[in-house]
């Protein structure tokens, strides 16, 4: 008995030990938890799928990739979603261009957290397998892109006394 | 001998509950910013991921919705518009190379997704995604892959992209609408309360977000958890389902990271410290306690 209480004892505190117990100010759970007949309900619904009439074969192997003959976005445009959170950035404007074969676009904005201005530039191989993606500081407050030619940047900041900027692609 | 077998198997019950509690998180899948829609290159991308083995969620994501000419699509991260029924073909591609790639047992859960950032995110485009998982789950059917494929949904709804709300729950209305199949919330809790934080979720409130994310009938959380504050933010969220709504705690499926896209090293959590983060945190209070299935982390590379 002595030792089954022992173990019980240890056991719970192994367990004891997975709270968090960070949560002070947590909402109050004086109305107790709803039953879970709906999150089981619900849950199964997820599985829903197509009905299998029947399996098909299957011939394993890739398929050799022709050339992409997408044509990539080239110019400044004001709007697009940054493949970023938005938690993380404020996205100005952004900017498209090919160099050197490669694709590439730089959005422009600033940080949430810090509100300074950056430049986010993803570079991708041209059959979009590799890319390189790199943030850089450029002003203490948020920026656009006001031109671009040949790899070099003008940037401005949305401030009271509008600064350009410039900045050259690192190509 | 007595003391020393009670100290081995004391250390035993110890061990067995530090590892239930510890789960180990599952193998994550790759998701993916999308660049493009051709489909040999999704073909290769399904098949890459069926001659791993592997089972999970995979979130194809097209960007922002957009439409073109009365035609509905989406603005992609090649700056593109690319239609609907070009985001389907590209779709379909990726469920050939999985099935014909894959041994026989791997489950995929093949999710199209949008976001709600932008200016036309509206009930006509939920409804016209609704509409493409559909066509996406026919194809699926007609070629014989139903034992081990599911199209679903997604959208990767931002508190902070769409402060007003309105056109974020229109756009889950118009899905909702259009489809039963699952639509998956792999966005953020922007601004939302946790510890120490006391936020509206940019103007949603939790109970917005609550709907977008699980209120709505087709509506399942796999959360962008990229560092600790996000997870305790749905940790949040869960609680205040389980004590103010009326359906209880969340459903979470998993957990969506962005290790592979970011490139930020130690500042961004990798895939098993997302899962782990939210599993823990959710386990630790009996109100919000649920067993999280998939993790998948999101990579720019196409």
């Amino acid at each position: 008995m002595r030792k089954f209480t022992i173990l019980t004892a240890l056991s719970l505190l192994a367990l004891t030990a997975c709270g968090h117990g960070g949560h002070n100010a947590l909402p109050s759970s004086a109305g107790g938890t709803m039953p879970d007949t709906y999150l089981h309900q619900k849950m199964a619904a997820e599985q829903q799928r197509v009905p299998s009439t029947f399996v098909a074969p299957k011939h394993p192997g890739y398929i050799a990739e022709t050339p992409s003959t997408q044509v990539w976005a080239s110019g400044i445009t004001q709007a697009g979603e940054a493949p970023v959170p938005g938690g993380m950035f404020d996205i100005t404007n952004q900017y498209n261009t090919t160099m050197n074969g490669r694709h590439v676009t730089v959005y422009a904005g600033s940080l949430k957290t810090t509100g300074a201005g950056i430049l986010l530039v993803v570079t991708r191989s041209a059959d979009l397998h590799t890319v390189n993606a790199q943030t850089y500081t450029v002003a203490s407050g948020p920026v656009r892109i006001q031109s671009a030619a040949d790899g070099q940047l003008q940037l401005q900041t949305l401030g009271a006394a509008h600064q350009n900027v410039p900045f050259r692609l690192p190509m | 001998m007595q003391r020393a077998f009670l100290a081995l198997a004391a250390a035993g019950a110890i061990a067995a509950s530090a590892q239930a509690c510890a789960q180990a998180a599952p193998a994550a899948t790759t998701s993916r910013y999308m660049a493009t829609v051709n489909r040999t290159t999704l073909y290769n991308e399904g098949c890459s991921m069926g001659s791993a083995a592997l089972s999970g969620v995979v979130v194809l994501d097209f960007g922002e919705p957009y439409t073109s000419n009365g035609t509905q699509g989406t603005y992609d991260y090649g700056s593109a518009f690319v239609s609907d029924s070009s985001i389907i073909n590209a779709a379909e591609g990726f469920l050939d190379g999985f099935w014909n790639c894959s041994p026989a047992s791997p489950q995929l859960r093949l999710v199209i997704g949008t976001s709600n950032y932008g200016s036309q995110v509206s009930n006509a485009a939920g409804s016209a995604w609704g509409s493409a998982v559909n066509s996406l789950n026919n194809y699926i059917s007609s070629k014989g892959y139903g034992s081990q494929e599911f199209a679903r949904g997604g959208i990767d709804a931002e508190p902070g992209w769409d402060t007003e709300f309105s056109r974020t729950s229109s756009w889950v209305d118009g899905y909702n609408a259009a489809t039963s199949y699952p639509l998956y919330d792999y966005g953020s809790a922007d601004a939302c309360p946790y510890s120490g934080y006391s936020g509206n979720c940019d103007g949603w409130g939790q109970h917005g977000l609550w709907y977008i994310s699980w209120g709505n009938h087709d509506g399942y959380p796999l959360p962008e958890i990229y560092q600790w504050s996000m997870a305790d933010q749905w940790y949040y969220e869960s609680v205040y389902s389980s004590t103010s709504e009326s359906n209880g705690r969340l459903g979470f499926l998993g957990t969506m990271t962005q290790y592979a896209a970011c490139g930020c090293g130690s500042s961004t959590y990798s895939p098993s410290q997302g899962f782990n983060t939210l599993q823990n945190l959710l386990n630790g209070d009996s109100r919000t306690s649920y067993t999280m299935s998939y993790s998948t982390d999101i990579t720019w590379a196409n």
